[in-house]
């Protein structure tokens, strides 16, 4: 039985292929068309998953899609007759697209598609549900999904059992975490749905001086419910997020050129500080209500890092399960899971161990396109050689782009579409800054380490971390031996990995660990700023064309940067944030 | 001789007009668009001004509220700790499967 899960139209525009329950493709559109966080109908991410499925359209039994469309509209037509005549702007942005696409989702589908198939619709939360829980590792498990806005849920709770979700309560619009995370990241002159996870790295460089504020314009229960004075918001029928009494509280909007101050900063801190508080409550919440001891989390605020390293820590919960495509791109993969094993009734059968969902390129294809743009590459003879030079490269401290099987699915490069580089250098921050990444200086770079040695390194009450959404302090012993991968609050955003997982990434670090003594990289992601992480040779070989990184290990082939000349250009001239 | 000039002349002629009809497009293109954003905006506003707008008056007059606002005023004016949940009741549990054709 085939499942197709698409989401799209709002942003993170996805995928998913599911065959006879397993999950055999998933990607996001934009990295196919480089766009980022390209919300348009996903027609190069199905088509990559129908072929990855070995199947084609007509193959497919029902397509999944990620919420329903009219209970949405419901939503954006209440806002509008309530805040008339105010929201005329924003009612004369978005009507457009809702009379062209989203109120005809079925037969755009039909159309893109060639589709004569059912459509099911999953509401937006059930999606995140479904993709967090009917693919973890638990038989059941507490729920909780938190994120902007699906059609007027901003966060649920529930639980699941075998292959069903019971979700119980919810939290409406306009009262909102995500949406009040995406107002802070707006008034700091950052862009939103693309940079709150600037704000988070921020936040230790601050204090929590504005908590008061904060607690001035968010009424925050026990049970972790919230309600806000929306004096203080705009979204709720404008463009804009703050409103004037927010800038009035907060003082005036960062533009994106100015310096980030510490008044900045410790807005930011404040921000992480009472998000933590509604989690945690929201939390221990749901575990009275469910006493499960397994949690799993979806929506976008589950990539809060920060905060879900310490769920453990400030809740009852002992296990916790996050979908790597937390955000909207994974409600697709949710959408056919549930398809598949509720609506349909089959049993649970698989566990999402690996985010190596993505297309992988053969040998004679890369070999054809370096050979086609006479490409100077080097081929190493043997896997063995590949991970000895790697190491070397990275031990030399050179920036290195690896390039190696199936792209990964979720925000985060984990190794297959990855930029690694020395974590022992003090300089390498710094070094990755000015010649490839051109951050803003106060984000930090996440390290990868081996499996067997992450106790050694970090204070960490588990084994492994494949998807690096969790941030955990670095043993204080430790600190001075990675300094590049260290946060200023001794913290990092981990990453593990292990022969199993992926043999080639493991055997750089454990070749590096013989040359330097440390078994920890910096890994950040393969992308020119601004763009999407890489999926294609091609984009591969742009993008170390177009920065610093000195050598592309793409497969079993080399290129080194200053062997080709005539193929360097300058990224910075077209990046944007 | 007289066959191949008779087409060489028909392509040419052919090539003209396509030339003409690209250059006439390049100028009523742009014109073409302005008068659909004016037509656009004519039209949406008509909509809202007149229907969302009578629905949103006549709505109020009865005192009926589309988003929860007042209340959340209401609480934190008082500055008091209001003790009710903000938790609405959704039960989402396993549906018949016609009830996932629905868009609402």
């Amino acid at each position: 039985m085939n499942i197709l899960g698409i989401s799209c139209f709002y942003h993170d525009a996805a995928a998913c292929l599911m065959k006879d329950g397993i999950v055999v493709a998933a990607a996001e559109e934009e990295r196919f068309t480089r766009k980022k966080h390209d919300t348009s109908f996903p027609i190069n991410a199905v088509n990559y998953c129908l072929k990855e499925g070995g199947i084609v359209i007509n193959q497919v039994n029902y397509i999944g899609f990620y919420e329903k469309p009219l209970l949405k509209f419901e939503r954006l037509l209440s806002q509008h007759l309530e805040m008339f005549p105010l929201s005329f702007w924003s009612f004369y942005n978005a009507l457009p697209s809702w009379l062209n696409e989203k109120l005809r989702v079925p037969s755009v589908i039909r159309k893109k598609l060639k589709y004569k198939g059912d459509v099911l619709f999953i509401e937006h939360h059930l999606a995140h549900a479904a993709s967090a829980f009917l693919v973890s590792p638990y038989e059941e498990a507490a729920i909780l999904t938190v994120d902007g806005v699906g059609e007027w849920a901003t966060a649920s709770y529930g639980y699941g059992k075998g292959s069903d979700i019971t979700l119980l309560k919810e939290l409406r619009f306009p009262n909102s975490v995500g949406l009040l995370y995406s107002t802070v990241t707006a008034h700091l002159g950052f862009s939103v749905n693309n940079s709150e996870y600037k704000v988070m790295g921020l936040s230790p460089y601050g204090k929590p001086a504005y908590y008061d504020n904060f607690k001035k314009i968010v009424n925050i229960q026990e049970d972790g419910s919230i309600e806000f004075d929306m004096d203080y918001f705009d979204y709720h029928y404008k463009m804009t997020m703050p409103s004037k009494k927010f800038i009035e509280e907060f003082g005036p909007i960062r533009n994106p050129t100015d310096e980030v101050t510490q008044k900045h900063k410790d807005i930011a801190a404040s921000l992480q500080k009472i998000t933590e508080e509604i989690l945690f409550k929201m939390l221990n919440h749901l575990y009275k209500e469910t006493k499960m001891k397994n949690l799993c989390m979806a929506g976008g605020v589950a990539l809060n890092s920060v905060a879900n390293g310490k769920i453990t820590k400030n809740t009852p919960f002992k296990d916790v399960w996050i979908q790597p495509a937390a955000s909207d791109a994974g409600t697709s993969l949710g959408a056919a899971a549930y398809v598949h094993n509720t609506i349909i009734g089959n049993k649970r059968k698989y566990v999402m161990k690996s985010a190596y969902l993505g297309p992988s390129f053969s040998m004679g294809y890369i070999k054809n396109f370096l050979d086609n743009n006479k490409i100077a590459y080097k081929t190493f003879k043997s896997d063995e050689a590949l991970v000895k030079m790697t190491a070397r490269l990275i031990y030399e401290n050179h920036v290195v782009g690896w390039f190696q099987g199936r792209m990964e699915w979720g925000p985060r490069a984990l190794g297959a579409r990855s930029i690694l580089s020395n974590a022992a250098n003090t300089k390498m921050k710094d070094i990755l800054n000015l010649k490839v990444k051109h951050r803003e200086h106060f984000r930090p770079f996440a390290p990868v380490v081996s499996k067997e040695d992450v106790y050694d390194y970090f204070e960490i009450d588990k084994d492994e971390e494949p998807f690096m959404l969790f941030v955990y302090p670095f043993r204080e012993d430790k600190r001075k031996l990675v300094p590049s991968v260290v946060h200023v609050d001794g913290t990092g955003r981990l990453q593990t990995t292990s022969k199993e997982e992926n043999p080639l990434y493991y055997g750089v670090i454990k070749e590096f660990e013989k040359l330097s003594g440390v078994p920890i990289l910096i890994n950040t992601s393969f992308n020119i700023r601004g763009e999407p992480i890489v999926c294609t040779p091609e984009n591969a070989y742009k993008c170390m064309m177009g920065t610093g990184i000195d050598y592309l290990v793409m497969e079993k082939f080399l290129i080194k940067r200053e062997d080709n000349p005539k193929d360097m250009w300058d990224s910075e001239k077209i990046a944007r944030d | 001789m007289h066959h191949k000039l008779y087409k060489q002349n028909i392509v040419h002629g052919i090539y003209m007009l396509k030339k003409v009809l690209n250059a006439i497009k390049s100028v009523l293109e742009p014109i073409s668009k302005v008068i659909a954003n004016v037509i656009n905006f004519i039209l949406l506003a008509i909509v809202y001004f007149i229907g969302v707008g009578m629905v949103s008056l006549a709505m109020k007059l009865f005192g009926k509220h589309f988003l929860e606002l007042k209340k959340q005023n209401k609480a934190m004016e008082n500055k008091g700790v209001s003790h009710e949940s903000n938790w609405q009741e959704h039960t989402v549990t396993k549906q018949p499967l016609e009830q996932y054709y629905r868009t609402f």
